[in-house]
């Protein structure tokens, strides 16, 4: 009896395509934009400021320093897109269209990796643009209060710290999402993750000294930072603890695999209801 | 063909601190192609943990589950794109217009967007498309959550609760819209409805569940007709002697306010001559044809007790 109606194709493209535009047209994505931006002038008006290009009462500002610039911007970047990784898996929670989605696209792994695919797309994106306008602004800086003469090496060594922060923003963003993925609520994430850094990691450096090489902040330097991290040692009769950057790097990649791995596994396996 | 099938379903939700919740207790439901198929059930009895778990959201403790001819939910992936489904209240993004939030949903499923429009324009939503989500009334939710459901073109269209939030008009709408789709020799409507009167007017077929089972299944017709009784409603000038006249003669009365209900009077002669008898007559006998309120309440242990004047 049924007669022929072309039957719609769902492709993993597809998907893809609609959680882009799902992230781009929320409205607190556009805001944290306008804020962020709003934030950045305003720290770059005081930075110009603040400097003066005859060196006399302010220090000249050197394009050679921009790298340092680069990993304070990229550090801030990071902070923004763990509320949008957060805001990203939460709102979806909350408003429960992660549960309509499903009507659509059943098969729960393939709708966490795109969503996964899509935070690490935006990360890449914010990171790159964010770089590129931090140079620009960086050579306005020096051309208008300082020198834009470049020491030796100083591509790579700013190329350098842009891989590393564009490494770091990935996993922030992840981590962001994983967590909210987990306790399903954009702000109960926030709470976790203002927990975690401002409690846990004082308690963990304070009375179990031992799991300090573990902790997200140091290896965050670490992760940042050419050559590594030293972490001051309390007593100062004993050496501080080294953490390479690829110590830094594992330690967050295994944080954020791992939550992002967890809830996963909790989404695939629970009720969606 | 059988566009659903469940066989010995069973589920239990269990939740921390709290008992458990048993919401299917071996359901077998067979929904046969094309049509509407009403769905009907009390409060918890298992309608929509019964859709839930065809649609893969929840994961039935045993059984077996077939949509479309096809095990779910191990391979529902492969007959999603012909099932529509509207579960409970619509789920969209509060500040996305309704059309956008459509036109996402669409790209998901590989559906052109010329189909949004369609189907917005089906719903009556066409000129409110770009307003948000959030402004809109509760039957203009469900609305474009009914406009949702249809994007795919479904075969098996799930509807629980289409007409929640709607106004007289917009319950007209909806019942030519499924009654339209039933009829269009392709799409079969599976209607899981609170609106006893909607599906009577609506539905080929009725399922009834109490307690997560299924109680009676079958044409709409034919399970009224098996759940008629010989009741009639009575009239006479004097109620009470009537009652007492009938009651010394063994039948069985409750009220129905302004007369009697008489139960299981299977000669109507009969009761006539005895009422005749003793000066009593008739100015009302009437048979008393059950709608699928009385069916249900009969069936699903609802019914409400006698009541004797």
């Amino acid at each position: 009896m049924s007669t022929a109606v072309d039957v719609p194709r769902a492709t993993y493209g597809g998907l893809l395509g609609s959680e882009i535009r799902r992230l781009l047209h929320r409205r607190v994505v556009r805001w944290l934009a306008v804020f962020a931006v709003a934030q950045y002038l305003l720290v770059n008006v005081i930075v110009w400021l603040n400097h003066d290009k005859a060196g006399s009462g302010h220090p000249a500002y050197r394009l050679g320093d921009a790298g340092g610039g680069a990993v304070g911007v990229g550090v801030g970047v990071a902070i923004l897109m763990f509320v949008v990784g957060t805001t990203y898996a939460g709102a979806e929670w909350s408003q429960r269209t992660i549960v309509a989605l499903l009507f659509w696209e059943p098969r729960r792994g393939r709708v966490i990796s795109a969503k996964v695919l899509v935070a690490a797309a935006a990360a890449v994106t914010v990171t790159v643009v964010s770089q590129v306008v931090w140079l620009a602004t960086a050579y306005v800086l020096a051309a208008t209060k300082g020198v834009t003469t470049l020491p030796s090496g100083f591509w790579a060594n700013l190329l350098d710290r842009q891989l590393r922060v564009l490494i770091f923003t990935v996993l922030v963003t992840w981590l962001g999402f994983g967590i909210a993925n987990l306790v399903r609520n954009s702000a109960a994430s926030l709470g976790v993750g203002f927990v975690y850094f401002v409690i846990v990691e004082s308690v963990v450096q304070a009375f179990w000294t031992w799991a300090t090489p573990y902790l997200l902040t140091h290896n965050a330097i670490a992760l940042l930072s050419p050559g590594g991290w030293d972490i001051p040692a309390r007593d100062p009769s004993r050496s501080p603890v080294h953490l390479s950057s690829l110590h830094g790097g594992l330690v967050w990649g295994t944080a954020s695999l791992a939550i992002l791995a967890v809830g996963t596994v909790v989404f695939s396996r629970s009720d969606a209801a | 063909m059988n566009v659903i099938e469940v066989r010995g379903g069973r589920k239990t939700y269990r939740r921390w601190r709290k008992p458990p919740e048993r919401a299917l207790d071996g359901l077998d439901l067979t929904v046969e192609e094309g049509g509407v198929h009403g769905f009907l059930g009390p409060n918890g009895s298992g309608k929509t943990t019964t859709i839930r778990a065809l649609l893969g959201l929840v994961r039935a403790d045993a059984g077996e589950f077939r949509l479309l001819g096809q095990q779910v939910p191990q391979t529902l992936p492969a007959v999603v794109a012909e099932v529509g489904a509207l579960v409970e209240t619509p789920l969209f993004f509060p500040s996305f217009s309704g059309r956008l939030n459509l036109q996402l949903l669409a790209q998901v499923a590989g559906v052109p967007r010329e189909r949004v429009e369609e189907c917005l324009e089906t719903v009556d939503l066409s000129e409110r498309a770009e307003d948000r989500f959030k402004g809109y009334s509760l039957g203009m939710k469900q609305r474009l959550g009914i406009a949702a459901a249809l994007l795919k073109r479904p075969r098996l269209l799930v509807l629980d609760e289409p007409s929640n939030g709607l106004d007289p008009a917009g319950i007209r709408d909806v019942r030519e819209l499924l009654r339209r789709l039933g009829a269009d020799g392709r799409t079969t409507v599976f209607l899981s409805s609170h609106l006893l009167g909607e599906v009577q007017q609506v539905c080929d077929h009725v399922t009834i569940l109490a307690r997560g089972r299924c109680v009676t299944t079958g044409r709409t017709s034919e399970v009224l007709r098996a759940n008629t009784t010989d009741d009639v409603r009575l009239c006479v000038p004097d109620p009470m002697g009537a009652h007492d006249v009938l009651t010394a003669a063994g039948y069985r009365l409750s009220s129905l306010g302004d007369a009697w209900r008489v139960h299981d009077v299977h000669d109507r002669s009969a009761l006539t001559r005895t009422l005749a008898d003793r000066g009593h007559y008739l100015t009302e006998l009437s048979p008393i044809a059950a709608d699928l309120e009385d069916v249900f309440l009969q069936l699903t242990g609802d019914a409400e007790p006698e009541v004797q004047p």
